[in-house]
C-alpha cells in the first residue's frame, strides 16, 4: 500500500510540473507554430530569479518572476519572432535556440556556474495515507494543478478562451469575425512563457541551480506535446500525464540510465505508431499570412 | 493531413531531436593527433590551459582556472620561470572530448606550447592525454581522479580514488555502521570511485545494500532516493557531482534519507557547499584540501584567493590543486633549467615542494602525493581538519 501511495505521489508531483511545461509549450506551438527550444531555459530563468531575489518573501518573489518572464516574452515576441513568422518554423526554431543560449550565458555571467539553491518556504513533511512526503512538494504540486485547472477554465469557459481557441483553430476566420490575431499571438506567447517561468520558480527549492538546468526539461515537455491527444488544448496535459507515469514507472523498475533510455525509446515508438499525434492544430495562419503577400 | 501540418510535425520532431541532442552529455569522438613541439632552452615557459568554463562542469572549470591564474600571477610577479614570465594560452574545452582534443592540437601546433594543463571531465582528460602523448608534450590535470590515461607524458595533480577512499571507508564503517549505499552520476569517474569503494567495503566486512547511478542533468531524484531509503543504509557514499549533487543531497534531506543515514563522498566537497543550505553540516569526508589547513603557505593562498576573487565560500579543492600544480611545474622547470620536454619530465619526477598541502612529490606512477585530511563540515562552510591522515598511497599500477 505504501509503495502504491509513494508511486502515486511521485507521478502526481512530476505531472504537476510537466503539465505546466506541456501546456505552455503546447499553447505556443498551437498558436504561433513556434518550436520553442528555449522553453527549458525559461524554466531555468524562473528558478534563477527566485535565487537572485532571495531577500524578497517567497510568494511575491514568484509573482516578480512571472512579471519579469512575461516582460521578457513580450520583448522576444515583438522584436524577434514577429518578423520571422513568415519565414517558417525553422527560422523561429533557430531564433529560439539563440534565445536559449543567450539566457544560459546571461545566467552564467550574472550568477556564475557554481550550483546555487533556493530555500524552501515550507519545510518538513506530512503523512499522506501512511507515507511521509515533503510538504513543499505537495504545496508546489497543488499550486501547479490549481493553475492548470484555472487555465482550462479560462480556455473553455470564458470569452477570452473562446477567442483563443478560435484563433488557434482558424486564425483567418477568427480575424474576419473581429478577433485581432496579433494581440492573441502576443498573449499566447507571453502566457506560455510565464507558465515555464512559474514551473521553474516553483521547482527552484528542490533543485541545484545551474545555467544548464533547463536543458533536462526540454525533451519531456516536447514529448508531452507530441504524445498529446489531437484536437484539444487538453492534449498536452494528457501527454504530460503519460510522460510522468512512464518516467516514474520505468525509473522504479530499472536503473536511472536504463530507464531514461527506455523512456525516450518508448515515446519515440508511441509517436511513431500514433502519427496523428500532432494533428491537434492546423497551421492555417501560416498559409493565411503567406496568402496576403503579393504574388 | 495538410502539407503544412506535416511540415510542422517535422518541425516539432526536429525540435525534439534537438532537445535530445542537448540533453545528451556530449558526444565522444576520439582525439586526433598532432605534430610535436620540442621547446627550447632560451624560450619562456609556455603553457596551454584548457578549462570547461561553459557546459555542465563550468563551475569546476572556473575554479581550476582561478587557482591557476592566481599561481601564475604570483610566479610572474616573483620573476617568472627561468627569468621570464610564464606565457599562457587559454581555450574553453566545453567539457567535450572532441573540442578538448582539437584545442590541445591547436595549442601544440599553432601556439607551440611546452606544457598542457587542465580539463575537468575524465573523457576530456583522456582525449587531451592522447594528443599530448602523441605530440610528446607533458600534460597535467588538476581535478580529482586520475587523468584516465597513464603515459610518461601525463602528470595528474588531482587526488585519486584510493587516496580518498582507503582511509575514509574503514573510518565510516567503524563510526557509522556497515550497511552502505553507493550513489553517483552516471559516467566513468563515479562508477570507478564507487567500484573501488565496494571493494574496500566488502573487504572490510561491510555490505553494499544499494548502488544507483543517474545521468548528469537529473533534476528529480525521488525514485533513486526511494530505492536507497528502502535499503536502509547506515551511510551513503555519494559520487553525484555538479548541480546534481545539490539536487540529490537536498532532496535526500527533504525525503528524510539523511535523518536515518549519514552521508559522505564527493557530493560534500567545498564546491557545492554554498547551495546545500546547511544540510551537510556535521558530516565528514576525506579531502586533500581545506582552506582551514594549517601552515603559512595555505594562509597566504587563502588570503590571496579571497581577495582576488572576492570569495567568501569554501575554496574548492580543484582551485588549490591547480594553484599548487602550477607552482610545482614552475619549480620543476626552474630545476630543469630549460623548457625542453625530457629535462622537464625528469625534473617533475624528482622535484619536491612544501606548499599549501604540505610536502608534495610525484611517485613513480605519476601520482601526486601529499597528506590527506579527514575533514568535518561545520556551519558556515568551515571544512575543519579533524585528523591529518598523512600520505595515503595509491598503489594502482599505471594502466
Amino acid at each position: 500500500m505504501e509503495a502504491v501511495v509513494s508511486f502515486a505521489l511521485a507521478v502526481l508531483t512530476l505531472f504537476g510540473f510537466y503539465a505546466l511545461l506541456a501546456l505552455g509549450m503546447g499553447l505556443i506551438f498551437g498558436q504561433l507554430g513556434v518550436v520553442n527550444v528555449a522553453f527549458g531555459d525559461f524554466v531555468m530563468a524562473g528558478a534563477f530569479v527566485m535565487y537572485g531575489l532571495e531577500a524578497v518573501p517567497f510568494v511575491p518573489r514568484v509573482l516578480i518572476a512571472l512579471v519579469l518572464g512575461g516582460a521578457l516574452a513580450w520583448a522576444i515576441e515583438k522584436l524577434l519572432l514577429r518578423p520571422l513568422y513568415v519565414q517558417g518554423f525553422l527560422a523561429t526554431l533557430l531564433a529560439m535556440w539563440g534565445v536559449g543560449i543567450v539566457l544560459r550565458q546571461t545566467a552564467d555571467a550574472v550568477f556564475g556556474s557554481t550550483p546555487a539553491s533556493v530555500a524552501s518556504p515550507v519545510t518538513g513533511s506530512i503523512s499522506v495515507l501512511g507515507v511521509q512526503y515533503p510538504t513543499y512538494r505537495l504545496v508546489a504540486t497543488t499550486v501547479s494543478l490549481v493553475v492548470v485547472v484555472a487555465i482550462l477554465f479560462v480556455v473553455y469557459r470564458t470569452d477570452f478562451g473562446m477567442r483563443l481557441r478560435a484563433t488557434i483553430d482558424n486564425r483567418e476566420m477568427a480575424s474576419l469575425l473581429g478577433i485581432p490575431p496579433r494581440p492573441m499571438i502576443m498573449a499566447t506567447f507571453v502566457f506560455g512563457t510565464v507558465l515555464a517561468v512559474l514551473a521553474g520558480a516553483l521547482q527552484a527549492p528542490m533543485l541545484g541551480l545551474t545555467p544548464h538546468l533547463g536543458v533536462a526539461f526540454l525533451a519531456p515537455a516536447f514529448f508531452a506535446v507530441l504524445v498529446g491527444r489531437p484536437g484539444s488544448l487538453a492534449g498536452p496535459l494528457f501527454g504530460a500525464f503519460v510522460v510522468a507515469l512512464l518516467s516514474n514507472s520505468l525509473r522504479g523498475l530499472f536503473s536511472e540510465t536504463t530507464a531514461t533510455l527506455l523512456f525516450y525509446a518508448a515515446l519515440i515508438v508511441l509517436i511513431a505508431i500514433r502519427p496523428q499525434g500532432l494533428d491537434w492544430k492546423r497551421p492555417q495562419w501560416t498559409t493565411a499570412l503567406l496568402a496576403r503577400r503579393p504574388a | 493531413m495538410t502539407r503544412g501540418t506535416r511540415g510542422r510535425r517535422a518541425g516539432l520532431a526536429a525540435g525534439a531531436t534537438l532537445a535530445l541532442t542537448l540533453t545528451a552529455c556530449g558526444g565522444s569522438v576520439g582525439g586526433d593527433t598532432g605534430g610535436g613541439n620540442g621547446g627550447g632552452a632560451a624560450d619562456p615557459l609556455s603553457i596551454g590551459l584548457m578549462a570547461p568554463i561553459t557546459g555542465p562542469v563550468a563551475s569546476e572549470g572556473e575554479a581550476m582556472k582561478m587557482g591557476f591564474d592566481l599561481a601564475l600571477k604570483e610566479i610572474n610577479a616573483d620573476g617568472g620561470v627561468l627569468g621570464q614570465d610564464i606565457e599562457v594560452d587559454f581555450l574553453d574545452d566545453k567539457a567535450d572530448p572532441a573540442i578538448a582534443a582539437q584545442s590541445a592540437n591547436r595549442l601544440i601546433t599553432e601556439n607551440q606550447v611546452d606544457y598542457l594543463f587542465g580539463t575537468i571531465t575524465g573523457d576530456t582528460s583522456l582525449a587531451v592525454g592522447k594528443v599530448a602523448t602523441e605530440a610528446e608534450v607533458p600534460f597535467s590535470t588538476a581535478e580529482m581522479g586520475t587523468a584516465g590515461i597513464c603515459t610518461p607524458y601525463v602528470w595528474a595533480f588531482g587526488e585519486t580514488d584510493p587516496m580518498i577512499l582507503t582511509e575514509l571507508v574503514p573510518h565510516m564503517l567503524e563510526t557509522k555502521g556497515t550497511r552502505v549505499a553507493l550513489v553517483g552520476s552516471d559516467y566513468s569517474f563515479p562508477r570507478g570511485f564507487n567500484g573501488l569503494a565496494r571493494e574496500l567495503i566488502e573487504g572490510a566486512g561491510g555490505e553494499v545494500v544499494a548502488e544507483e547511478y543517474a545521468p548528469l542533468g537529473t533534476a528529480d531524484w525521488q525514485p533513486v532516493i526511494g530505492k536507497l531509503s528502502s535499503a536502509a543504509p547506515d551511510w551513503t557514499l555519494s559520487a553525484v557531482v555538479g548541480g546534481d549533487a545539490v539536487s540529490f543531497v537536498r532532496q535526500a534531506d527533504e525525503f528524510g534519507l539523511l535523518a536515518t543515514s549519514d552521508i559522505t563522498g564527493i557530493s560534500l566537497i567545498q564546491d557545492y557547499y554554498p547551495a546545500m543550505g546547511g544540510v551537510t553540516d556535521g558530516r565528514e569526508l576525506v579531502t586533500r584540501y581545506s582552506d582551514a589547513l594549517p601552515g603559512e603557505a595555505n594562509e597566504k593562498f587563502v588570503a590571496a584567493f579571497r581577495e582576488a576573487y572576492d570569495w567568501d565560500a569554501p575554496i574548492p579543492g580543484v582551485a588549490a590543486n591547480a594553484y599548487e600544480g602550477l607552482k610545482f611545474i614552475a619549480a620543476a622547470v626552474e630545476a630543469a633549467g630549460t623548457t625542453e620536454t625530457a629535462a622537464v619530465m625528469d625534473a617533475l619526477s624528482t622535484t619536491t615542494t612544501d606548499g599549501i598541502f604540505g610536502e608534495t612529490s610525484f611517485t613513480e606512477n605519476h601520482r601526486f602525493q601529499t597528506d590527506m585530511q579527514l575533514v568535518r563540515v561545520e556551519a558556515g562552510g568551515k571544512y575543519v581538519p579533524v585528523e591529518n591522515l598523512g600520505v595515503v598511497e595509491d598503489p594502482t599500477e599505471c594502466r
